[in-house]
């Protein structure tokens, strides 16, 4: 079991070609683009998600702010449809992947901050000392909310990358427990058992805030530059 | 004549809470009357704030810099050159 345990986190290959690309193209199959003016039940369904979310998180932003709606939307579509596709048996979730949500989040991160600096520069510099500052804590202050910018982007893609690999792991070891007790008692087993479907539940709604989360982050750092 | 001093203290409460909203509220570098330099380096205007951001980064860059060159020119590296010489004369 154990060299199984970290086996799903591994790159998946075809013939020794990488198909990691192609997984990563995979739900934007599943995102069909509308093309009449009334569409089926499956369009209809996502257009009205995706109004109700672009609606609740936009509301605080500037008509500049707004401009980055479809990538924020497209933010938060790829990243749902991606975790809640890992959490099917032996598939590979790209999210797992410190490298891609780095890719994701410093890029992000840093348009946002580019962004600020050039709309509107005393603020963005102003930003990092807070308002009414003690004169001596004022060099330290700059420091730390200097840091404090940084390491922005890498807890976006540590926090993505932490929730979702624990979550995968905790299901893979609860599982192999429960298989394992199945011989030794069953009403352990059982019990077992009805844990790893009450984390799965939990999976699934940890995929979707994770999304959510990743996604609102990006859209503050754009509310605090623009 | 308690009428006018509840008035009174009521005018007087109202003030201190718009003298807060004032100080707390978003800040226009138009409410301050800073004169000076406190006017440029001051951590409640956002032309103070981002004057003590900058002057923090180029000090910074002052100490980096100064330290680098420091290092280039240390008295050690040439104490080692004379002792070198010093045990080939011996």
């Amino acid at each position: 079991m154990n060299e199984n345990l970290f086996t799903s986190f591994t790159t998946p290959t075809m013939m020794g070609l990488p198909i990691v690309v192609l997984i990563i193209m995979f739900p934007s199959i599943l995102f069909p683009s509308p093309s009449r003016l009334i569409n089926n039940r499956l369009v209809s369904l996502q257009q009205w998600l995706v109004q109700l979310t672009s609606k609740q998180m936009l509301a605080i932003h500037s008509h500049k702010g707004q401009t980055w709606a479809l990538m924020l939307m497209s933010l938060i579509l790829f990243i749902g449809s991606t975790n809640l596709l890992g959490l099917l048996p032996h598939s590979f979730t790209p999210t797992t992947q410190l490298s891609m949500n780095l890719g994701m989040a410093i890029p992000l991160w840093a348009g946002t901050v580019v962004t600020g600096f050039r709309y509107k520069t005393k603020a963005s510099l102003a930003h990092f000392l807070p308002q009414g500052t003690p004169i001596p804590l004022i060099p330290m202050l700059v420091i730390i909310e200097t840091i404090s910018l940084f390491i922005q982007p890498v807890a976006l893609a540590v926090r993505l990358t932490a929730n979702i690999t624990a979550g995968h792991l905790f299901m893979h070891l609860i599982g192999g427990a429960a298989l394992a007790l199945t011989n030794i008692s069953a009403s352990i087993a059982l019990i077992t058992f009805i844990i790893l479907i009450l984390l799965t539940i939990l999976e699934f709604t940890v995929a979707l805030i994770q999304a959510y989360v990743f996604t609102l982050l990006v859209s503050l750092y754009l509310h605090d530059n623009t | 004549m308690g009428l006018l001093h509840a008035l009174k203290d009521t005018t007087n409460r109202i003030g201190f809470f718009c003298k807060i909203e004032i100080l707390v509220g978003p800040e226009t570098d138009a409410q301050f009357h800073f004169t000076g330099i406190k006017k440029y380096y001051k951590s409640y205007t956002l032309t103070g704030r981002m004057n003590c951001v900058l002057v923090t980064y180029r000090g910074i860059a002052l100490i980096v810099i100064y330290f680098k060159l420091r290092s280039k020119t240390t008295p050690a590296v040439k104490a080692t050159q004379m002792d070198f010489k010093v045990y080939l004369i011996f």
